[in-house]
């Protein structure tokens, strides 16, 4: 056997356990999809914020109460 | 050989448990925990969620007023209780709708699917289009709804159950003038999904046994261009999934998986490898980078004999990994992994996408990476091809020169004492060694004919030996 194809052997090998760690992630990536959009997060509701926001300045309402609604939980600034 | 049978065995065993576990577990739930499970995530505690009843089959949910009288605010129900008839790709998608009693779709959770998970990445993003909808309203794809790219099947499905069903609820339980489904035309069966696999198959075919190169090459194209391209469909090991878990899609609308199934089992009991070797749009793609990195002078990645054929189980053990987690999971999503479909679907990850770029860099270093050692589908293939009716022998004339061994380009034949063996679940059908061989001794054969004539000789030996 040559050093080339020593060489190539270890390469093959180290090409096999990479590929087979991230046919593994894939693989973890594909059940948690299909396991999301059937239990907990099913179709969300698509908000275009920007245009809600402009939409609630045009009705006179002041931009720092609109701030808040990017952090989940937060509450608006009482005057 | 001892191994092929081996791994046979092992396959099956794991085929038919992990199928009868799916079935066992599947007898023993049923979809009302999963519409539970959504109801709960939807009405967060406010409402009051009757249980499932009346014809058609749904949950009425009512405002708990501590003074007034309960006031219907909601209807849910599951698409597949009313539209059990549409199919997605591989079989019914089920879906919790909740319709407000003024008909305008408040909600969609997806309860159960068997879909493609590389084809249906963007299924969230879809079916929140039909929220904030009137059921009165039509929901053809492509006009009032956009479609999941390359899942059209999946997006019609979806839209036509949607349709259906909220229609059904509307006029039977909310009793609103809602009119009839938009898009549920009548599905004609599309025979050019029949006869266009038929002609890849007769080409590649006619390819392998008049050792035609440039109707392989004629097959590989078209396969790339129609199974890749085109229809995105390729055999794949979430196809052997499906049918192990009894998913099957609707022959009228998808006759395709129907005849490339058929099709490839028949081509691999007859003949052996004719889908990997002369159809798969991914292994055109392998051959036609490997070439190109020949024509640049590139340096070919080589390994040792030795250590080629025991990388050959790597495939095996992905093969079996991927079938047992399916069945565990109760879904095809784990067997998702193919390089072909992440490529030809367009959809994947991060993760993914830098899969598919290393395995194509690969293929250019050395040929067919990804069929020599890790493509699942191919591992099943090449089970099956070990026992297909005809085979490449080689007549009692071979000299045992070894230039069969030298060209064939997968590595499936080996010499040992002076005699060409041929590895079957790996042999492609190149016809190499066949157009190769100075005594021209190798040809298809009937399997049984070689193990007719091998029983012979040995008598004729024993005889020889007694007298």
């Amino acid at each position: 056997m040559t050093n080339t194809t020593k060489s190539g052997d270890k390469l093959l090998i180290v090409l096999l356990v990479l590929i087979v760690l991230m046919m593994g992630q894939i693989m973890k990536e594909n059940v948690a999809s299909i396991r999301m959009a059937v239990l907990a997060n099913g179709a969300k509701p698509k908000v275009d914020v920007d245009k809600v926001k402009a939409q609630l300045r045009q009705a006179g309402l002041k931009p720092y109460e609109a701030q808040y609604w990017g952090i989940p939980g937060a509450q608006p600034q009482k005057d | 050989m001892k191994k092929n049978r081996f791994l046979s065995i092992i396959f099956l065993a794991i085929f038919c448990t992990g199928a009868l576990y799916y079935h066992f577990r599947q007898s023993q739930s049923n979809d009302i925990h999963l519409e539970n499970k959504a109801l709960q995530d939807v009405f967060t505690g406010a409402e009051k969620v009757h249980p499932k009843l009346g014809s058609p089959p749904r949950y009425d949910i009512y405002q708990a007023h501590p003074d007034n009288p309960e006031v219907l605010t909601a209807v849910a129900f599951n698409t597949y209780d009313l539209t059990p008839e549409i199919k997605g790709y591989a079989g019914p998608i089920k879906l919790l709708a909740v319709i407000s009693p003024e008909g305008t779709i408040r909600d969609i959770r997806v309860l159960k699917h068997s879909e493609t998970p590389a084809y249906v990445f963007t299924l969230d993003d879809f079916i929140s289009q039909f929220k904030g909808k009137n059921i009165a309203g039509s929901f053809r794809l492509g006009k009032d709804i956009d479609g999941i790219t390359r899942a059209t099947m999946t997006s019609e499905a979806v839209a036509r159950s949607v349709d259906k069903s909220a229609k059904k609820i509307g006029r039977q339980a909310l009793k609103l003038d809602v009119g009839d489904p938009s898009g549920d035309q009548p599905k004609t069966l599309s025979y050019i999904h029949i006869i266009l696999p038929l002609l890849l198959f007769m080409a590649a075919v006619c390819g392998v046994l008049g050792r035609n190169i440039f109707l392989r090459w004629l097959a590989l194209l078209a396969g790339f261009i129609y199974l890749g391209l085109i229809k995105s469909t390729m055999v794949s090991v979430v196809q052997l999934v499906n049918i192990g878990m009894l998913k099957f899609p609707d022959f009228v609308t998808n006759p395709l998986w129907y005849c490339l199934v058929v099709l490839t089992l028949l081509s691999l009991m007859i003949l052996g490898m004719v889908y990997c070797g002369s159809i798969c749009p991914f292994a055109g793609v392998q051959e036609v980078l490997f070439h190109l990195g020949r024509k640049l002078k590139w340096k070919e990645l080589k390994f040792s004999h030795e250590v080629t054929q025991r990388a050959r189980y790597v495939k095996f053990g992905v093969l079996f990994v991927v079938l047992a987690a399916s069945f565990m999971i109760g879904n095809s999503s784990a067997a998702n992994i193919e390089a072909f479909l992440i490529l030809f679907a367009a959809h994947a990850s991060q993760a993914g996408w830098a899969f598919v770029v290393f395995i194509l860099v690969l293929s250019v270093f050395h040929f067919r990476f990804w069929c020599k050692f890790l493509c699942p589908i191919g591992a099943f293939n090449g089970l099956l091809a070990d026992k297909s009716i005809y085979k490449i022998h080689f007549g009692p004339e071979c000299g045992g020169c070894g230039v069969c061994d030298k060209v064939c380009p997968v590595g499936a034949i080996q010499m040992v004492d002076d005699k060409p063996l041929i590895d079957y679940p790996e042999c492609i059908l190149c016809n190499q060694c066949v157009e190769k061989c100075p005594k021209e001794v190798l040809f298809f054969k009937k399997s049984f004919h070689k193990s007719a004539q091998q029983r012979g000789s040995t008598e004729q030996d024993t005889l020889t030996k007694h007298d």
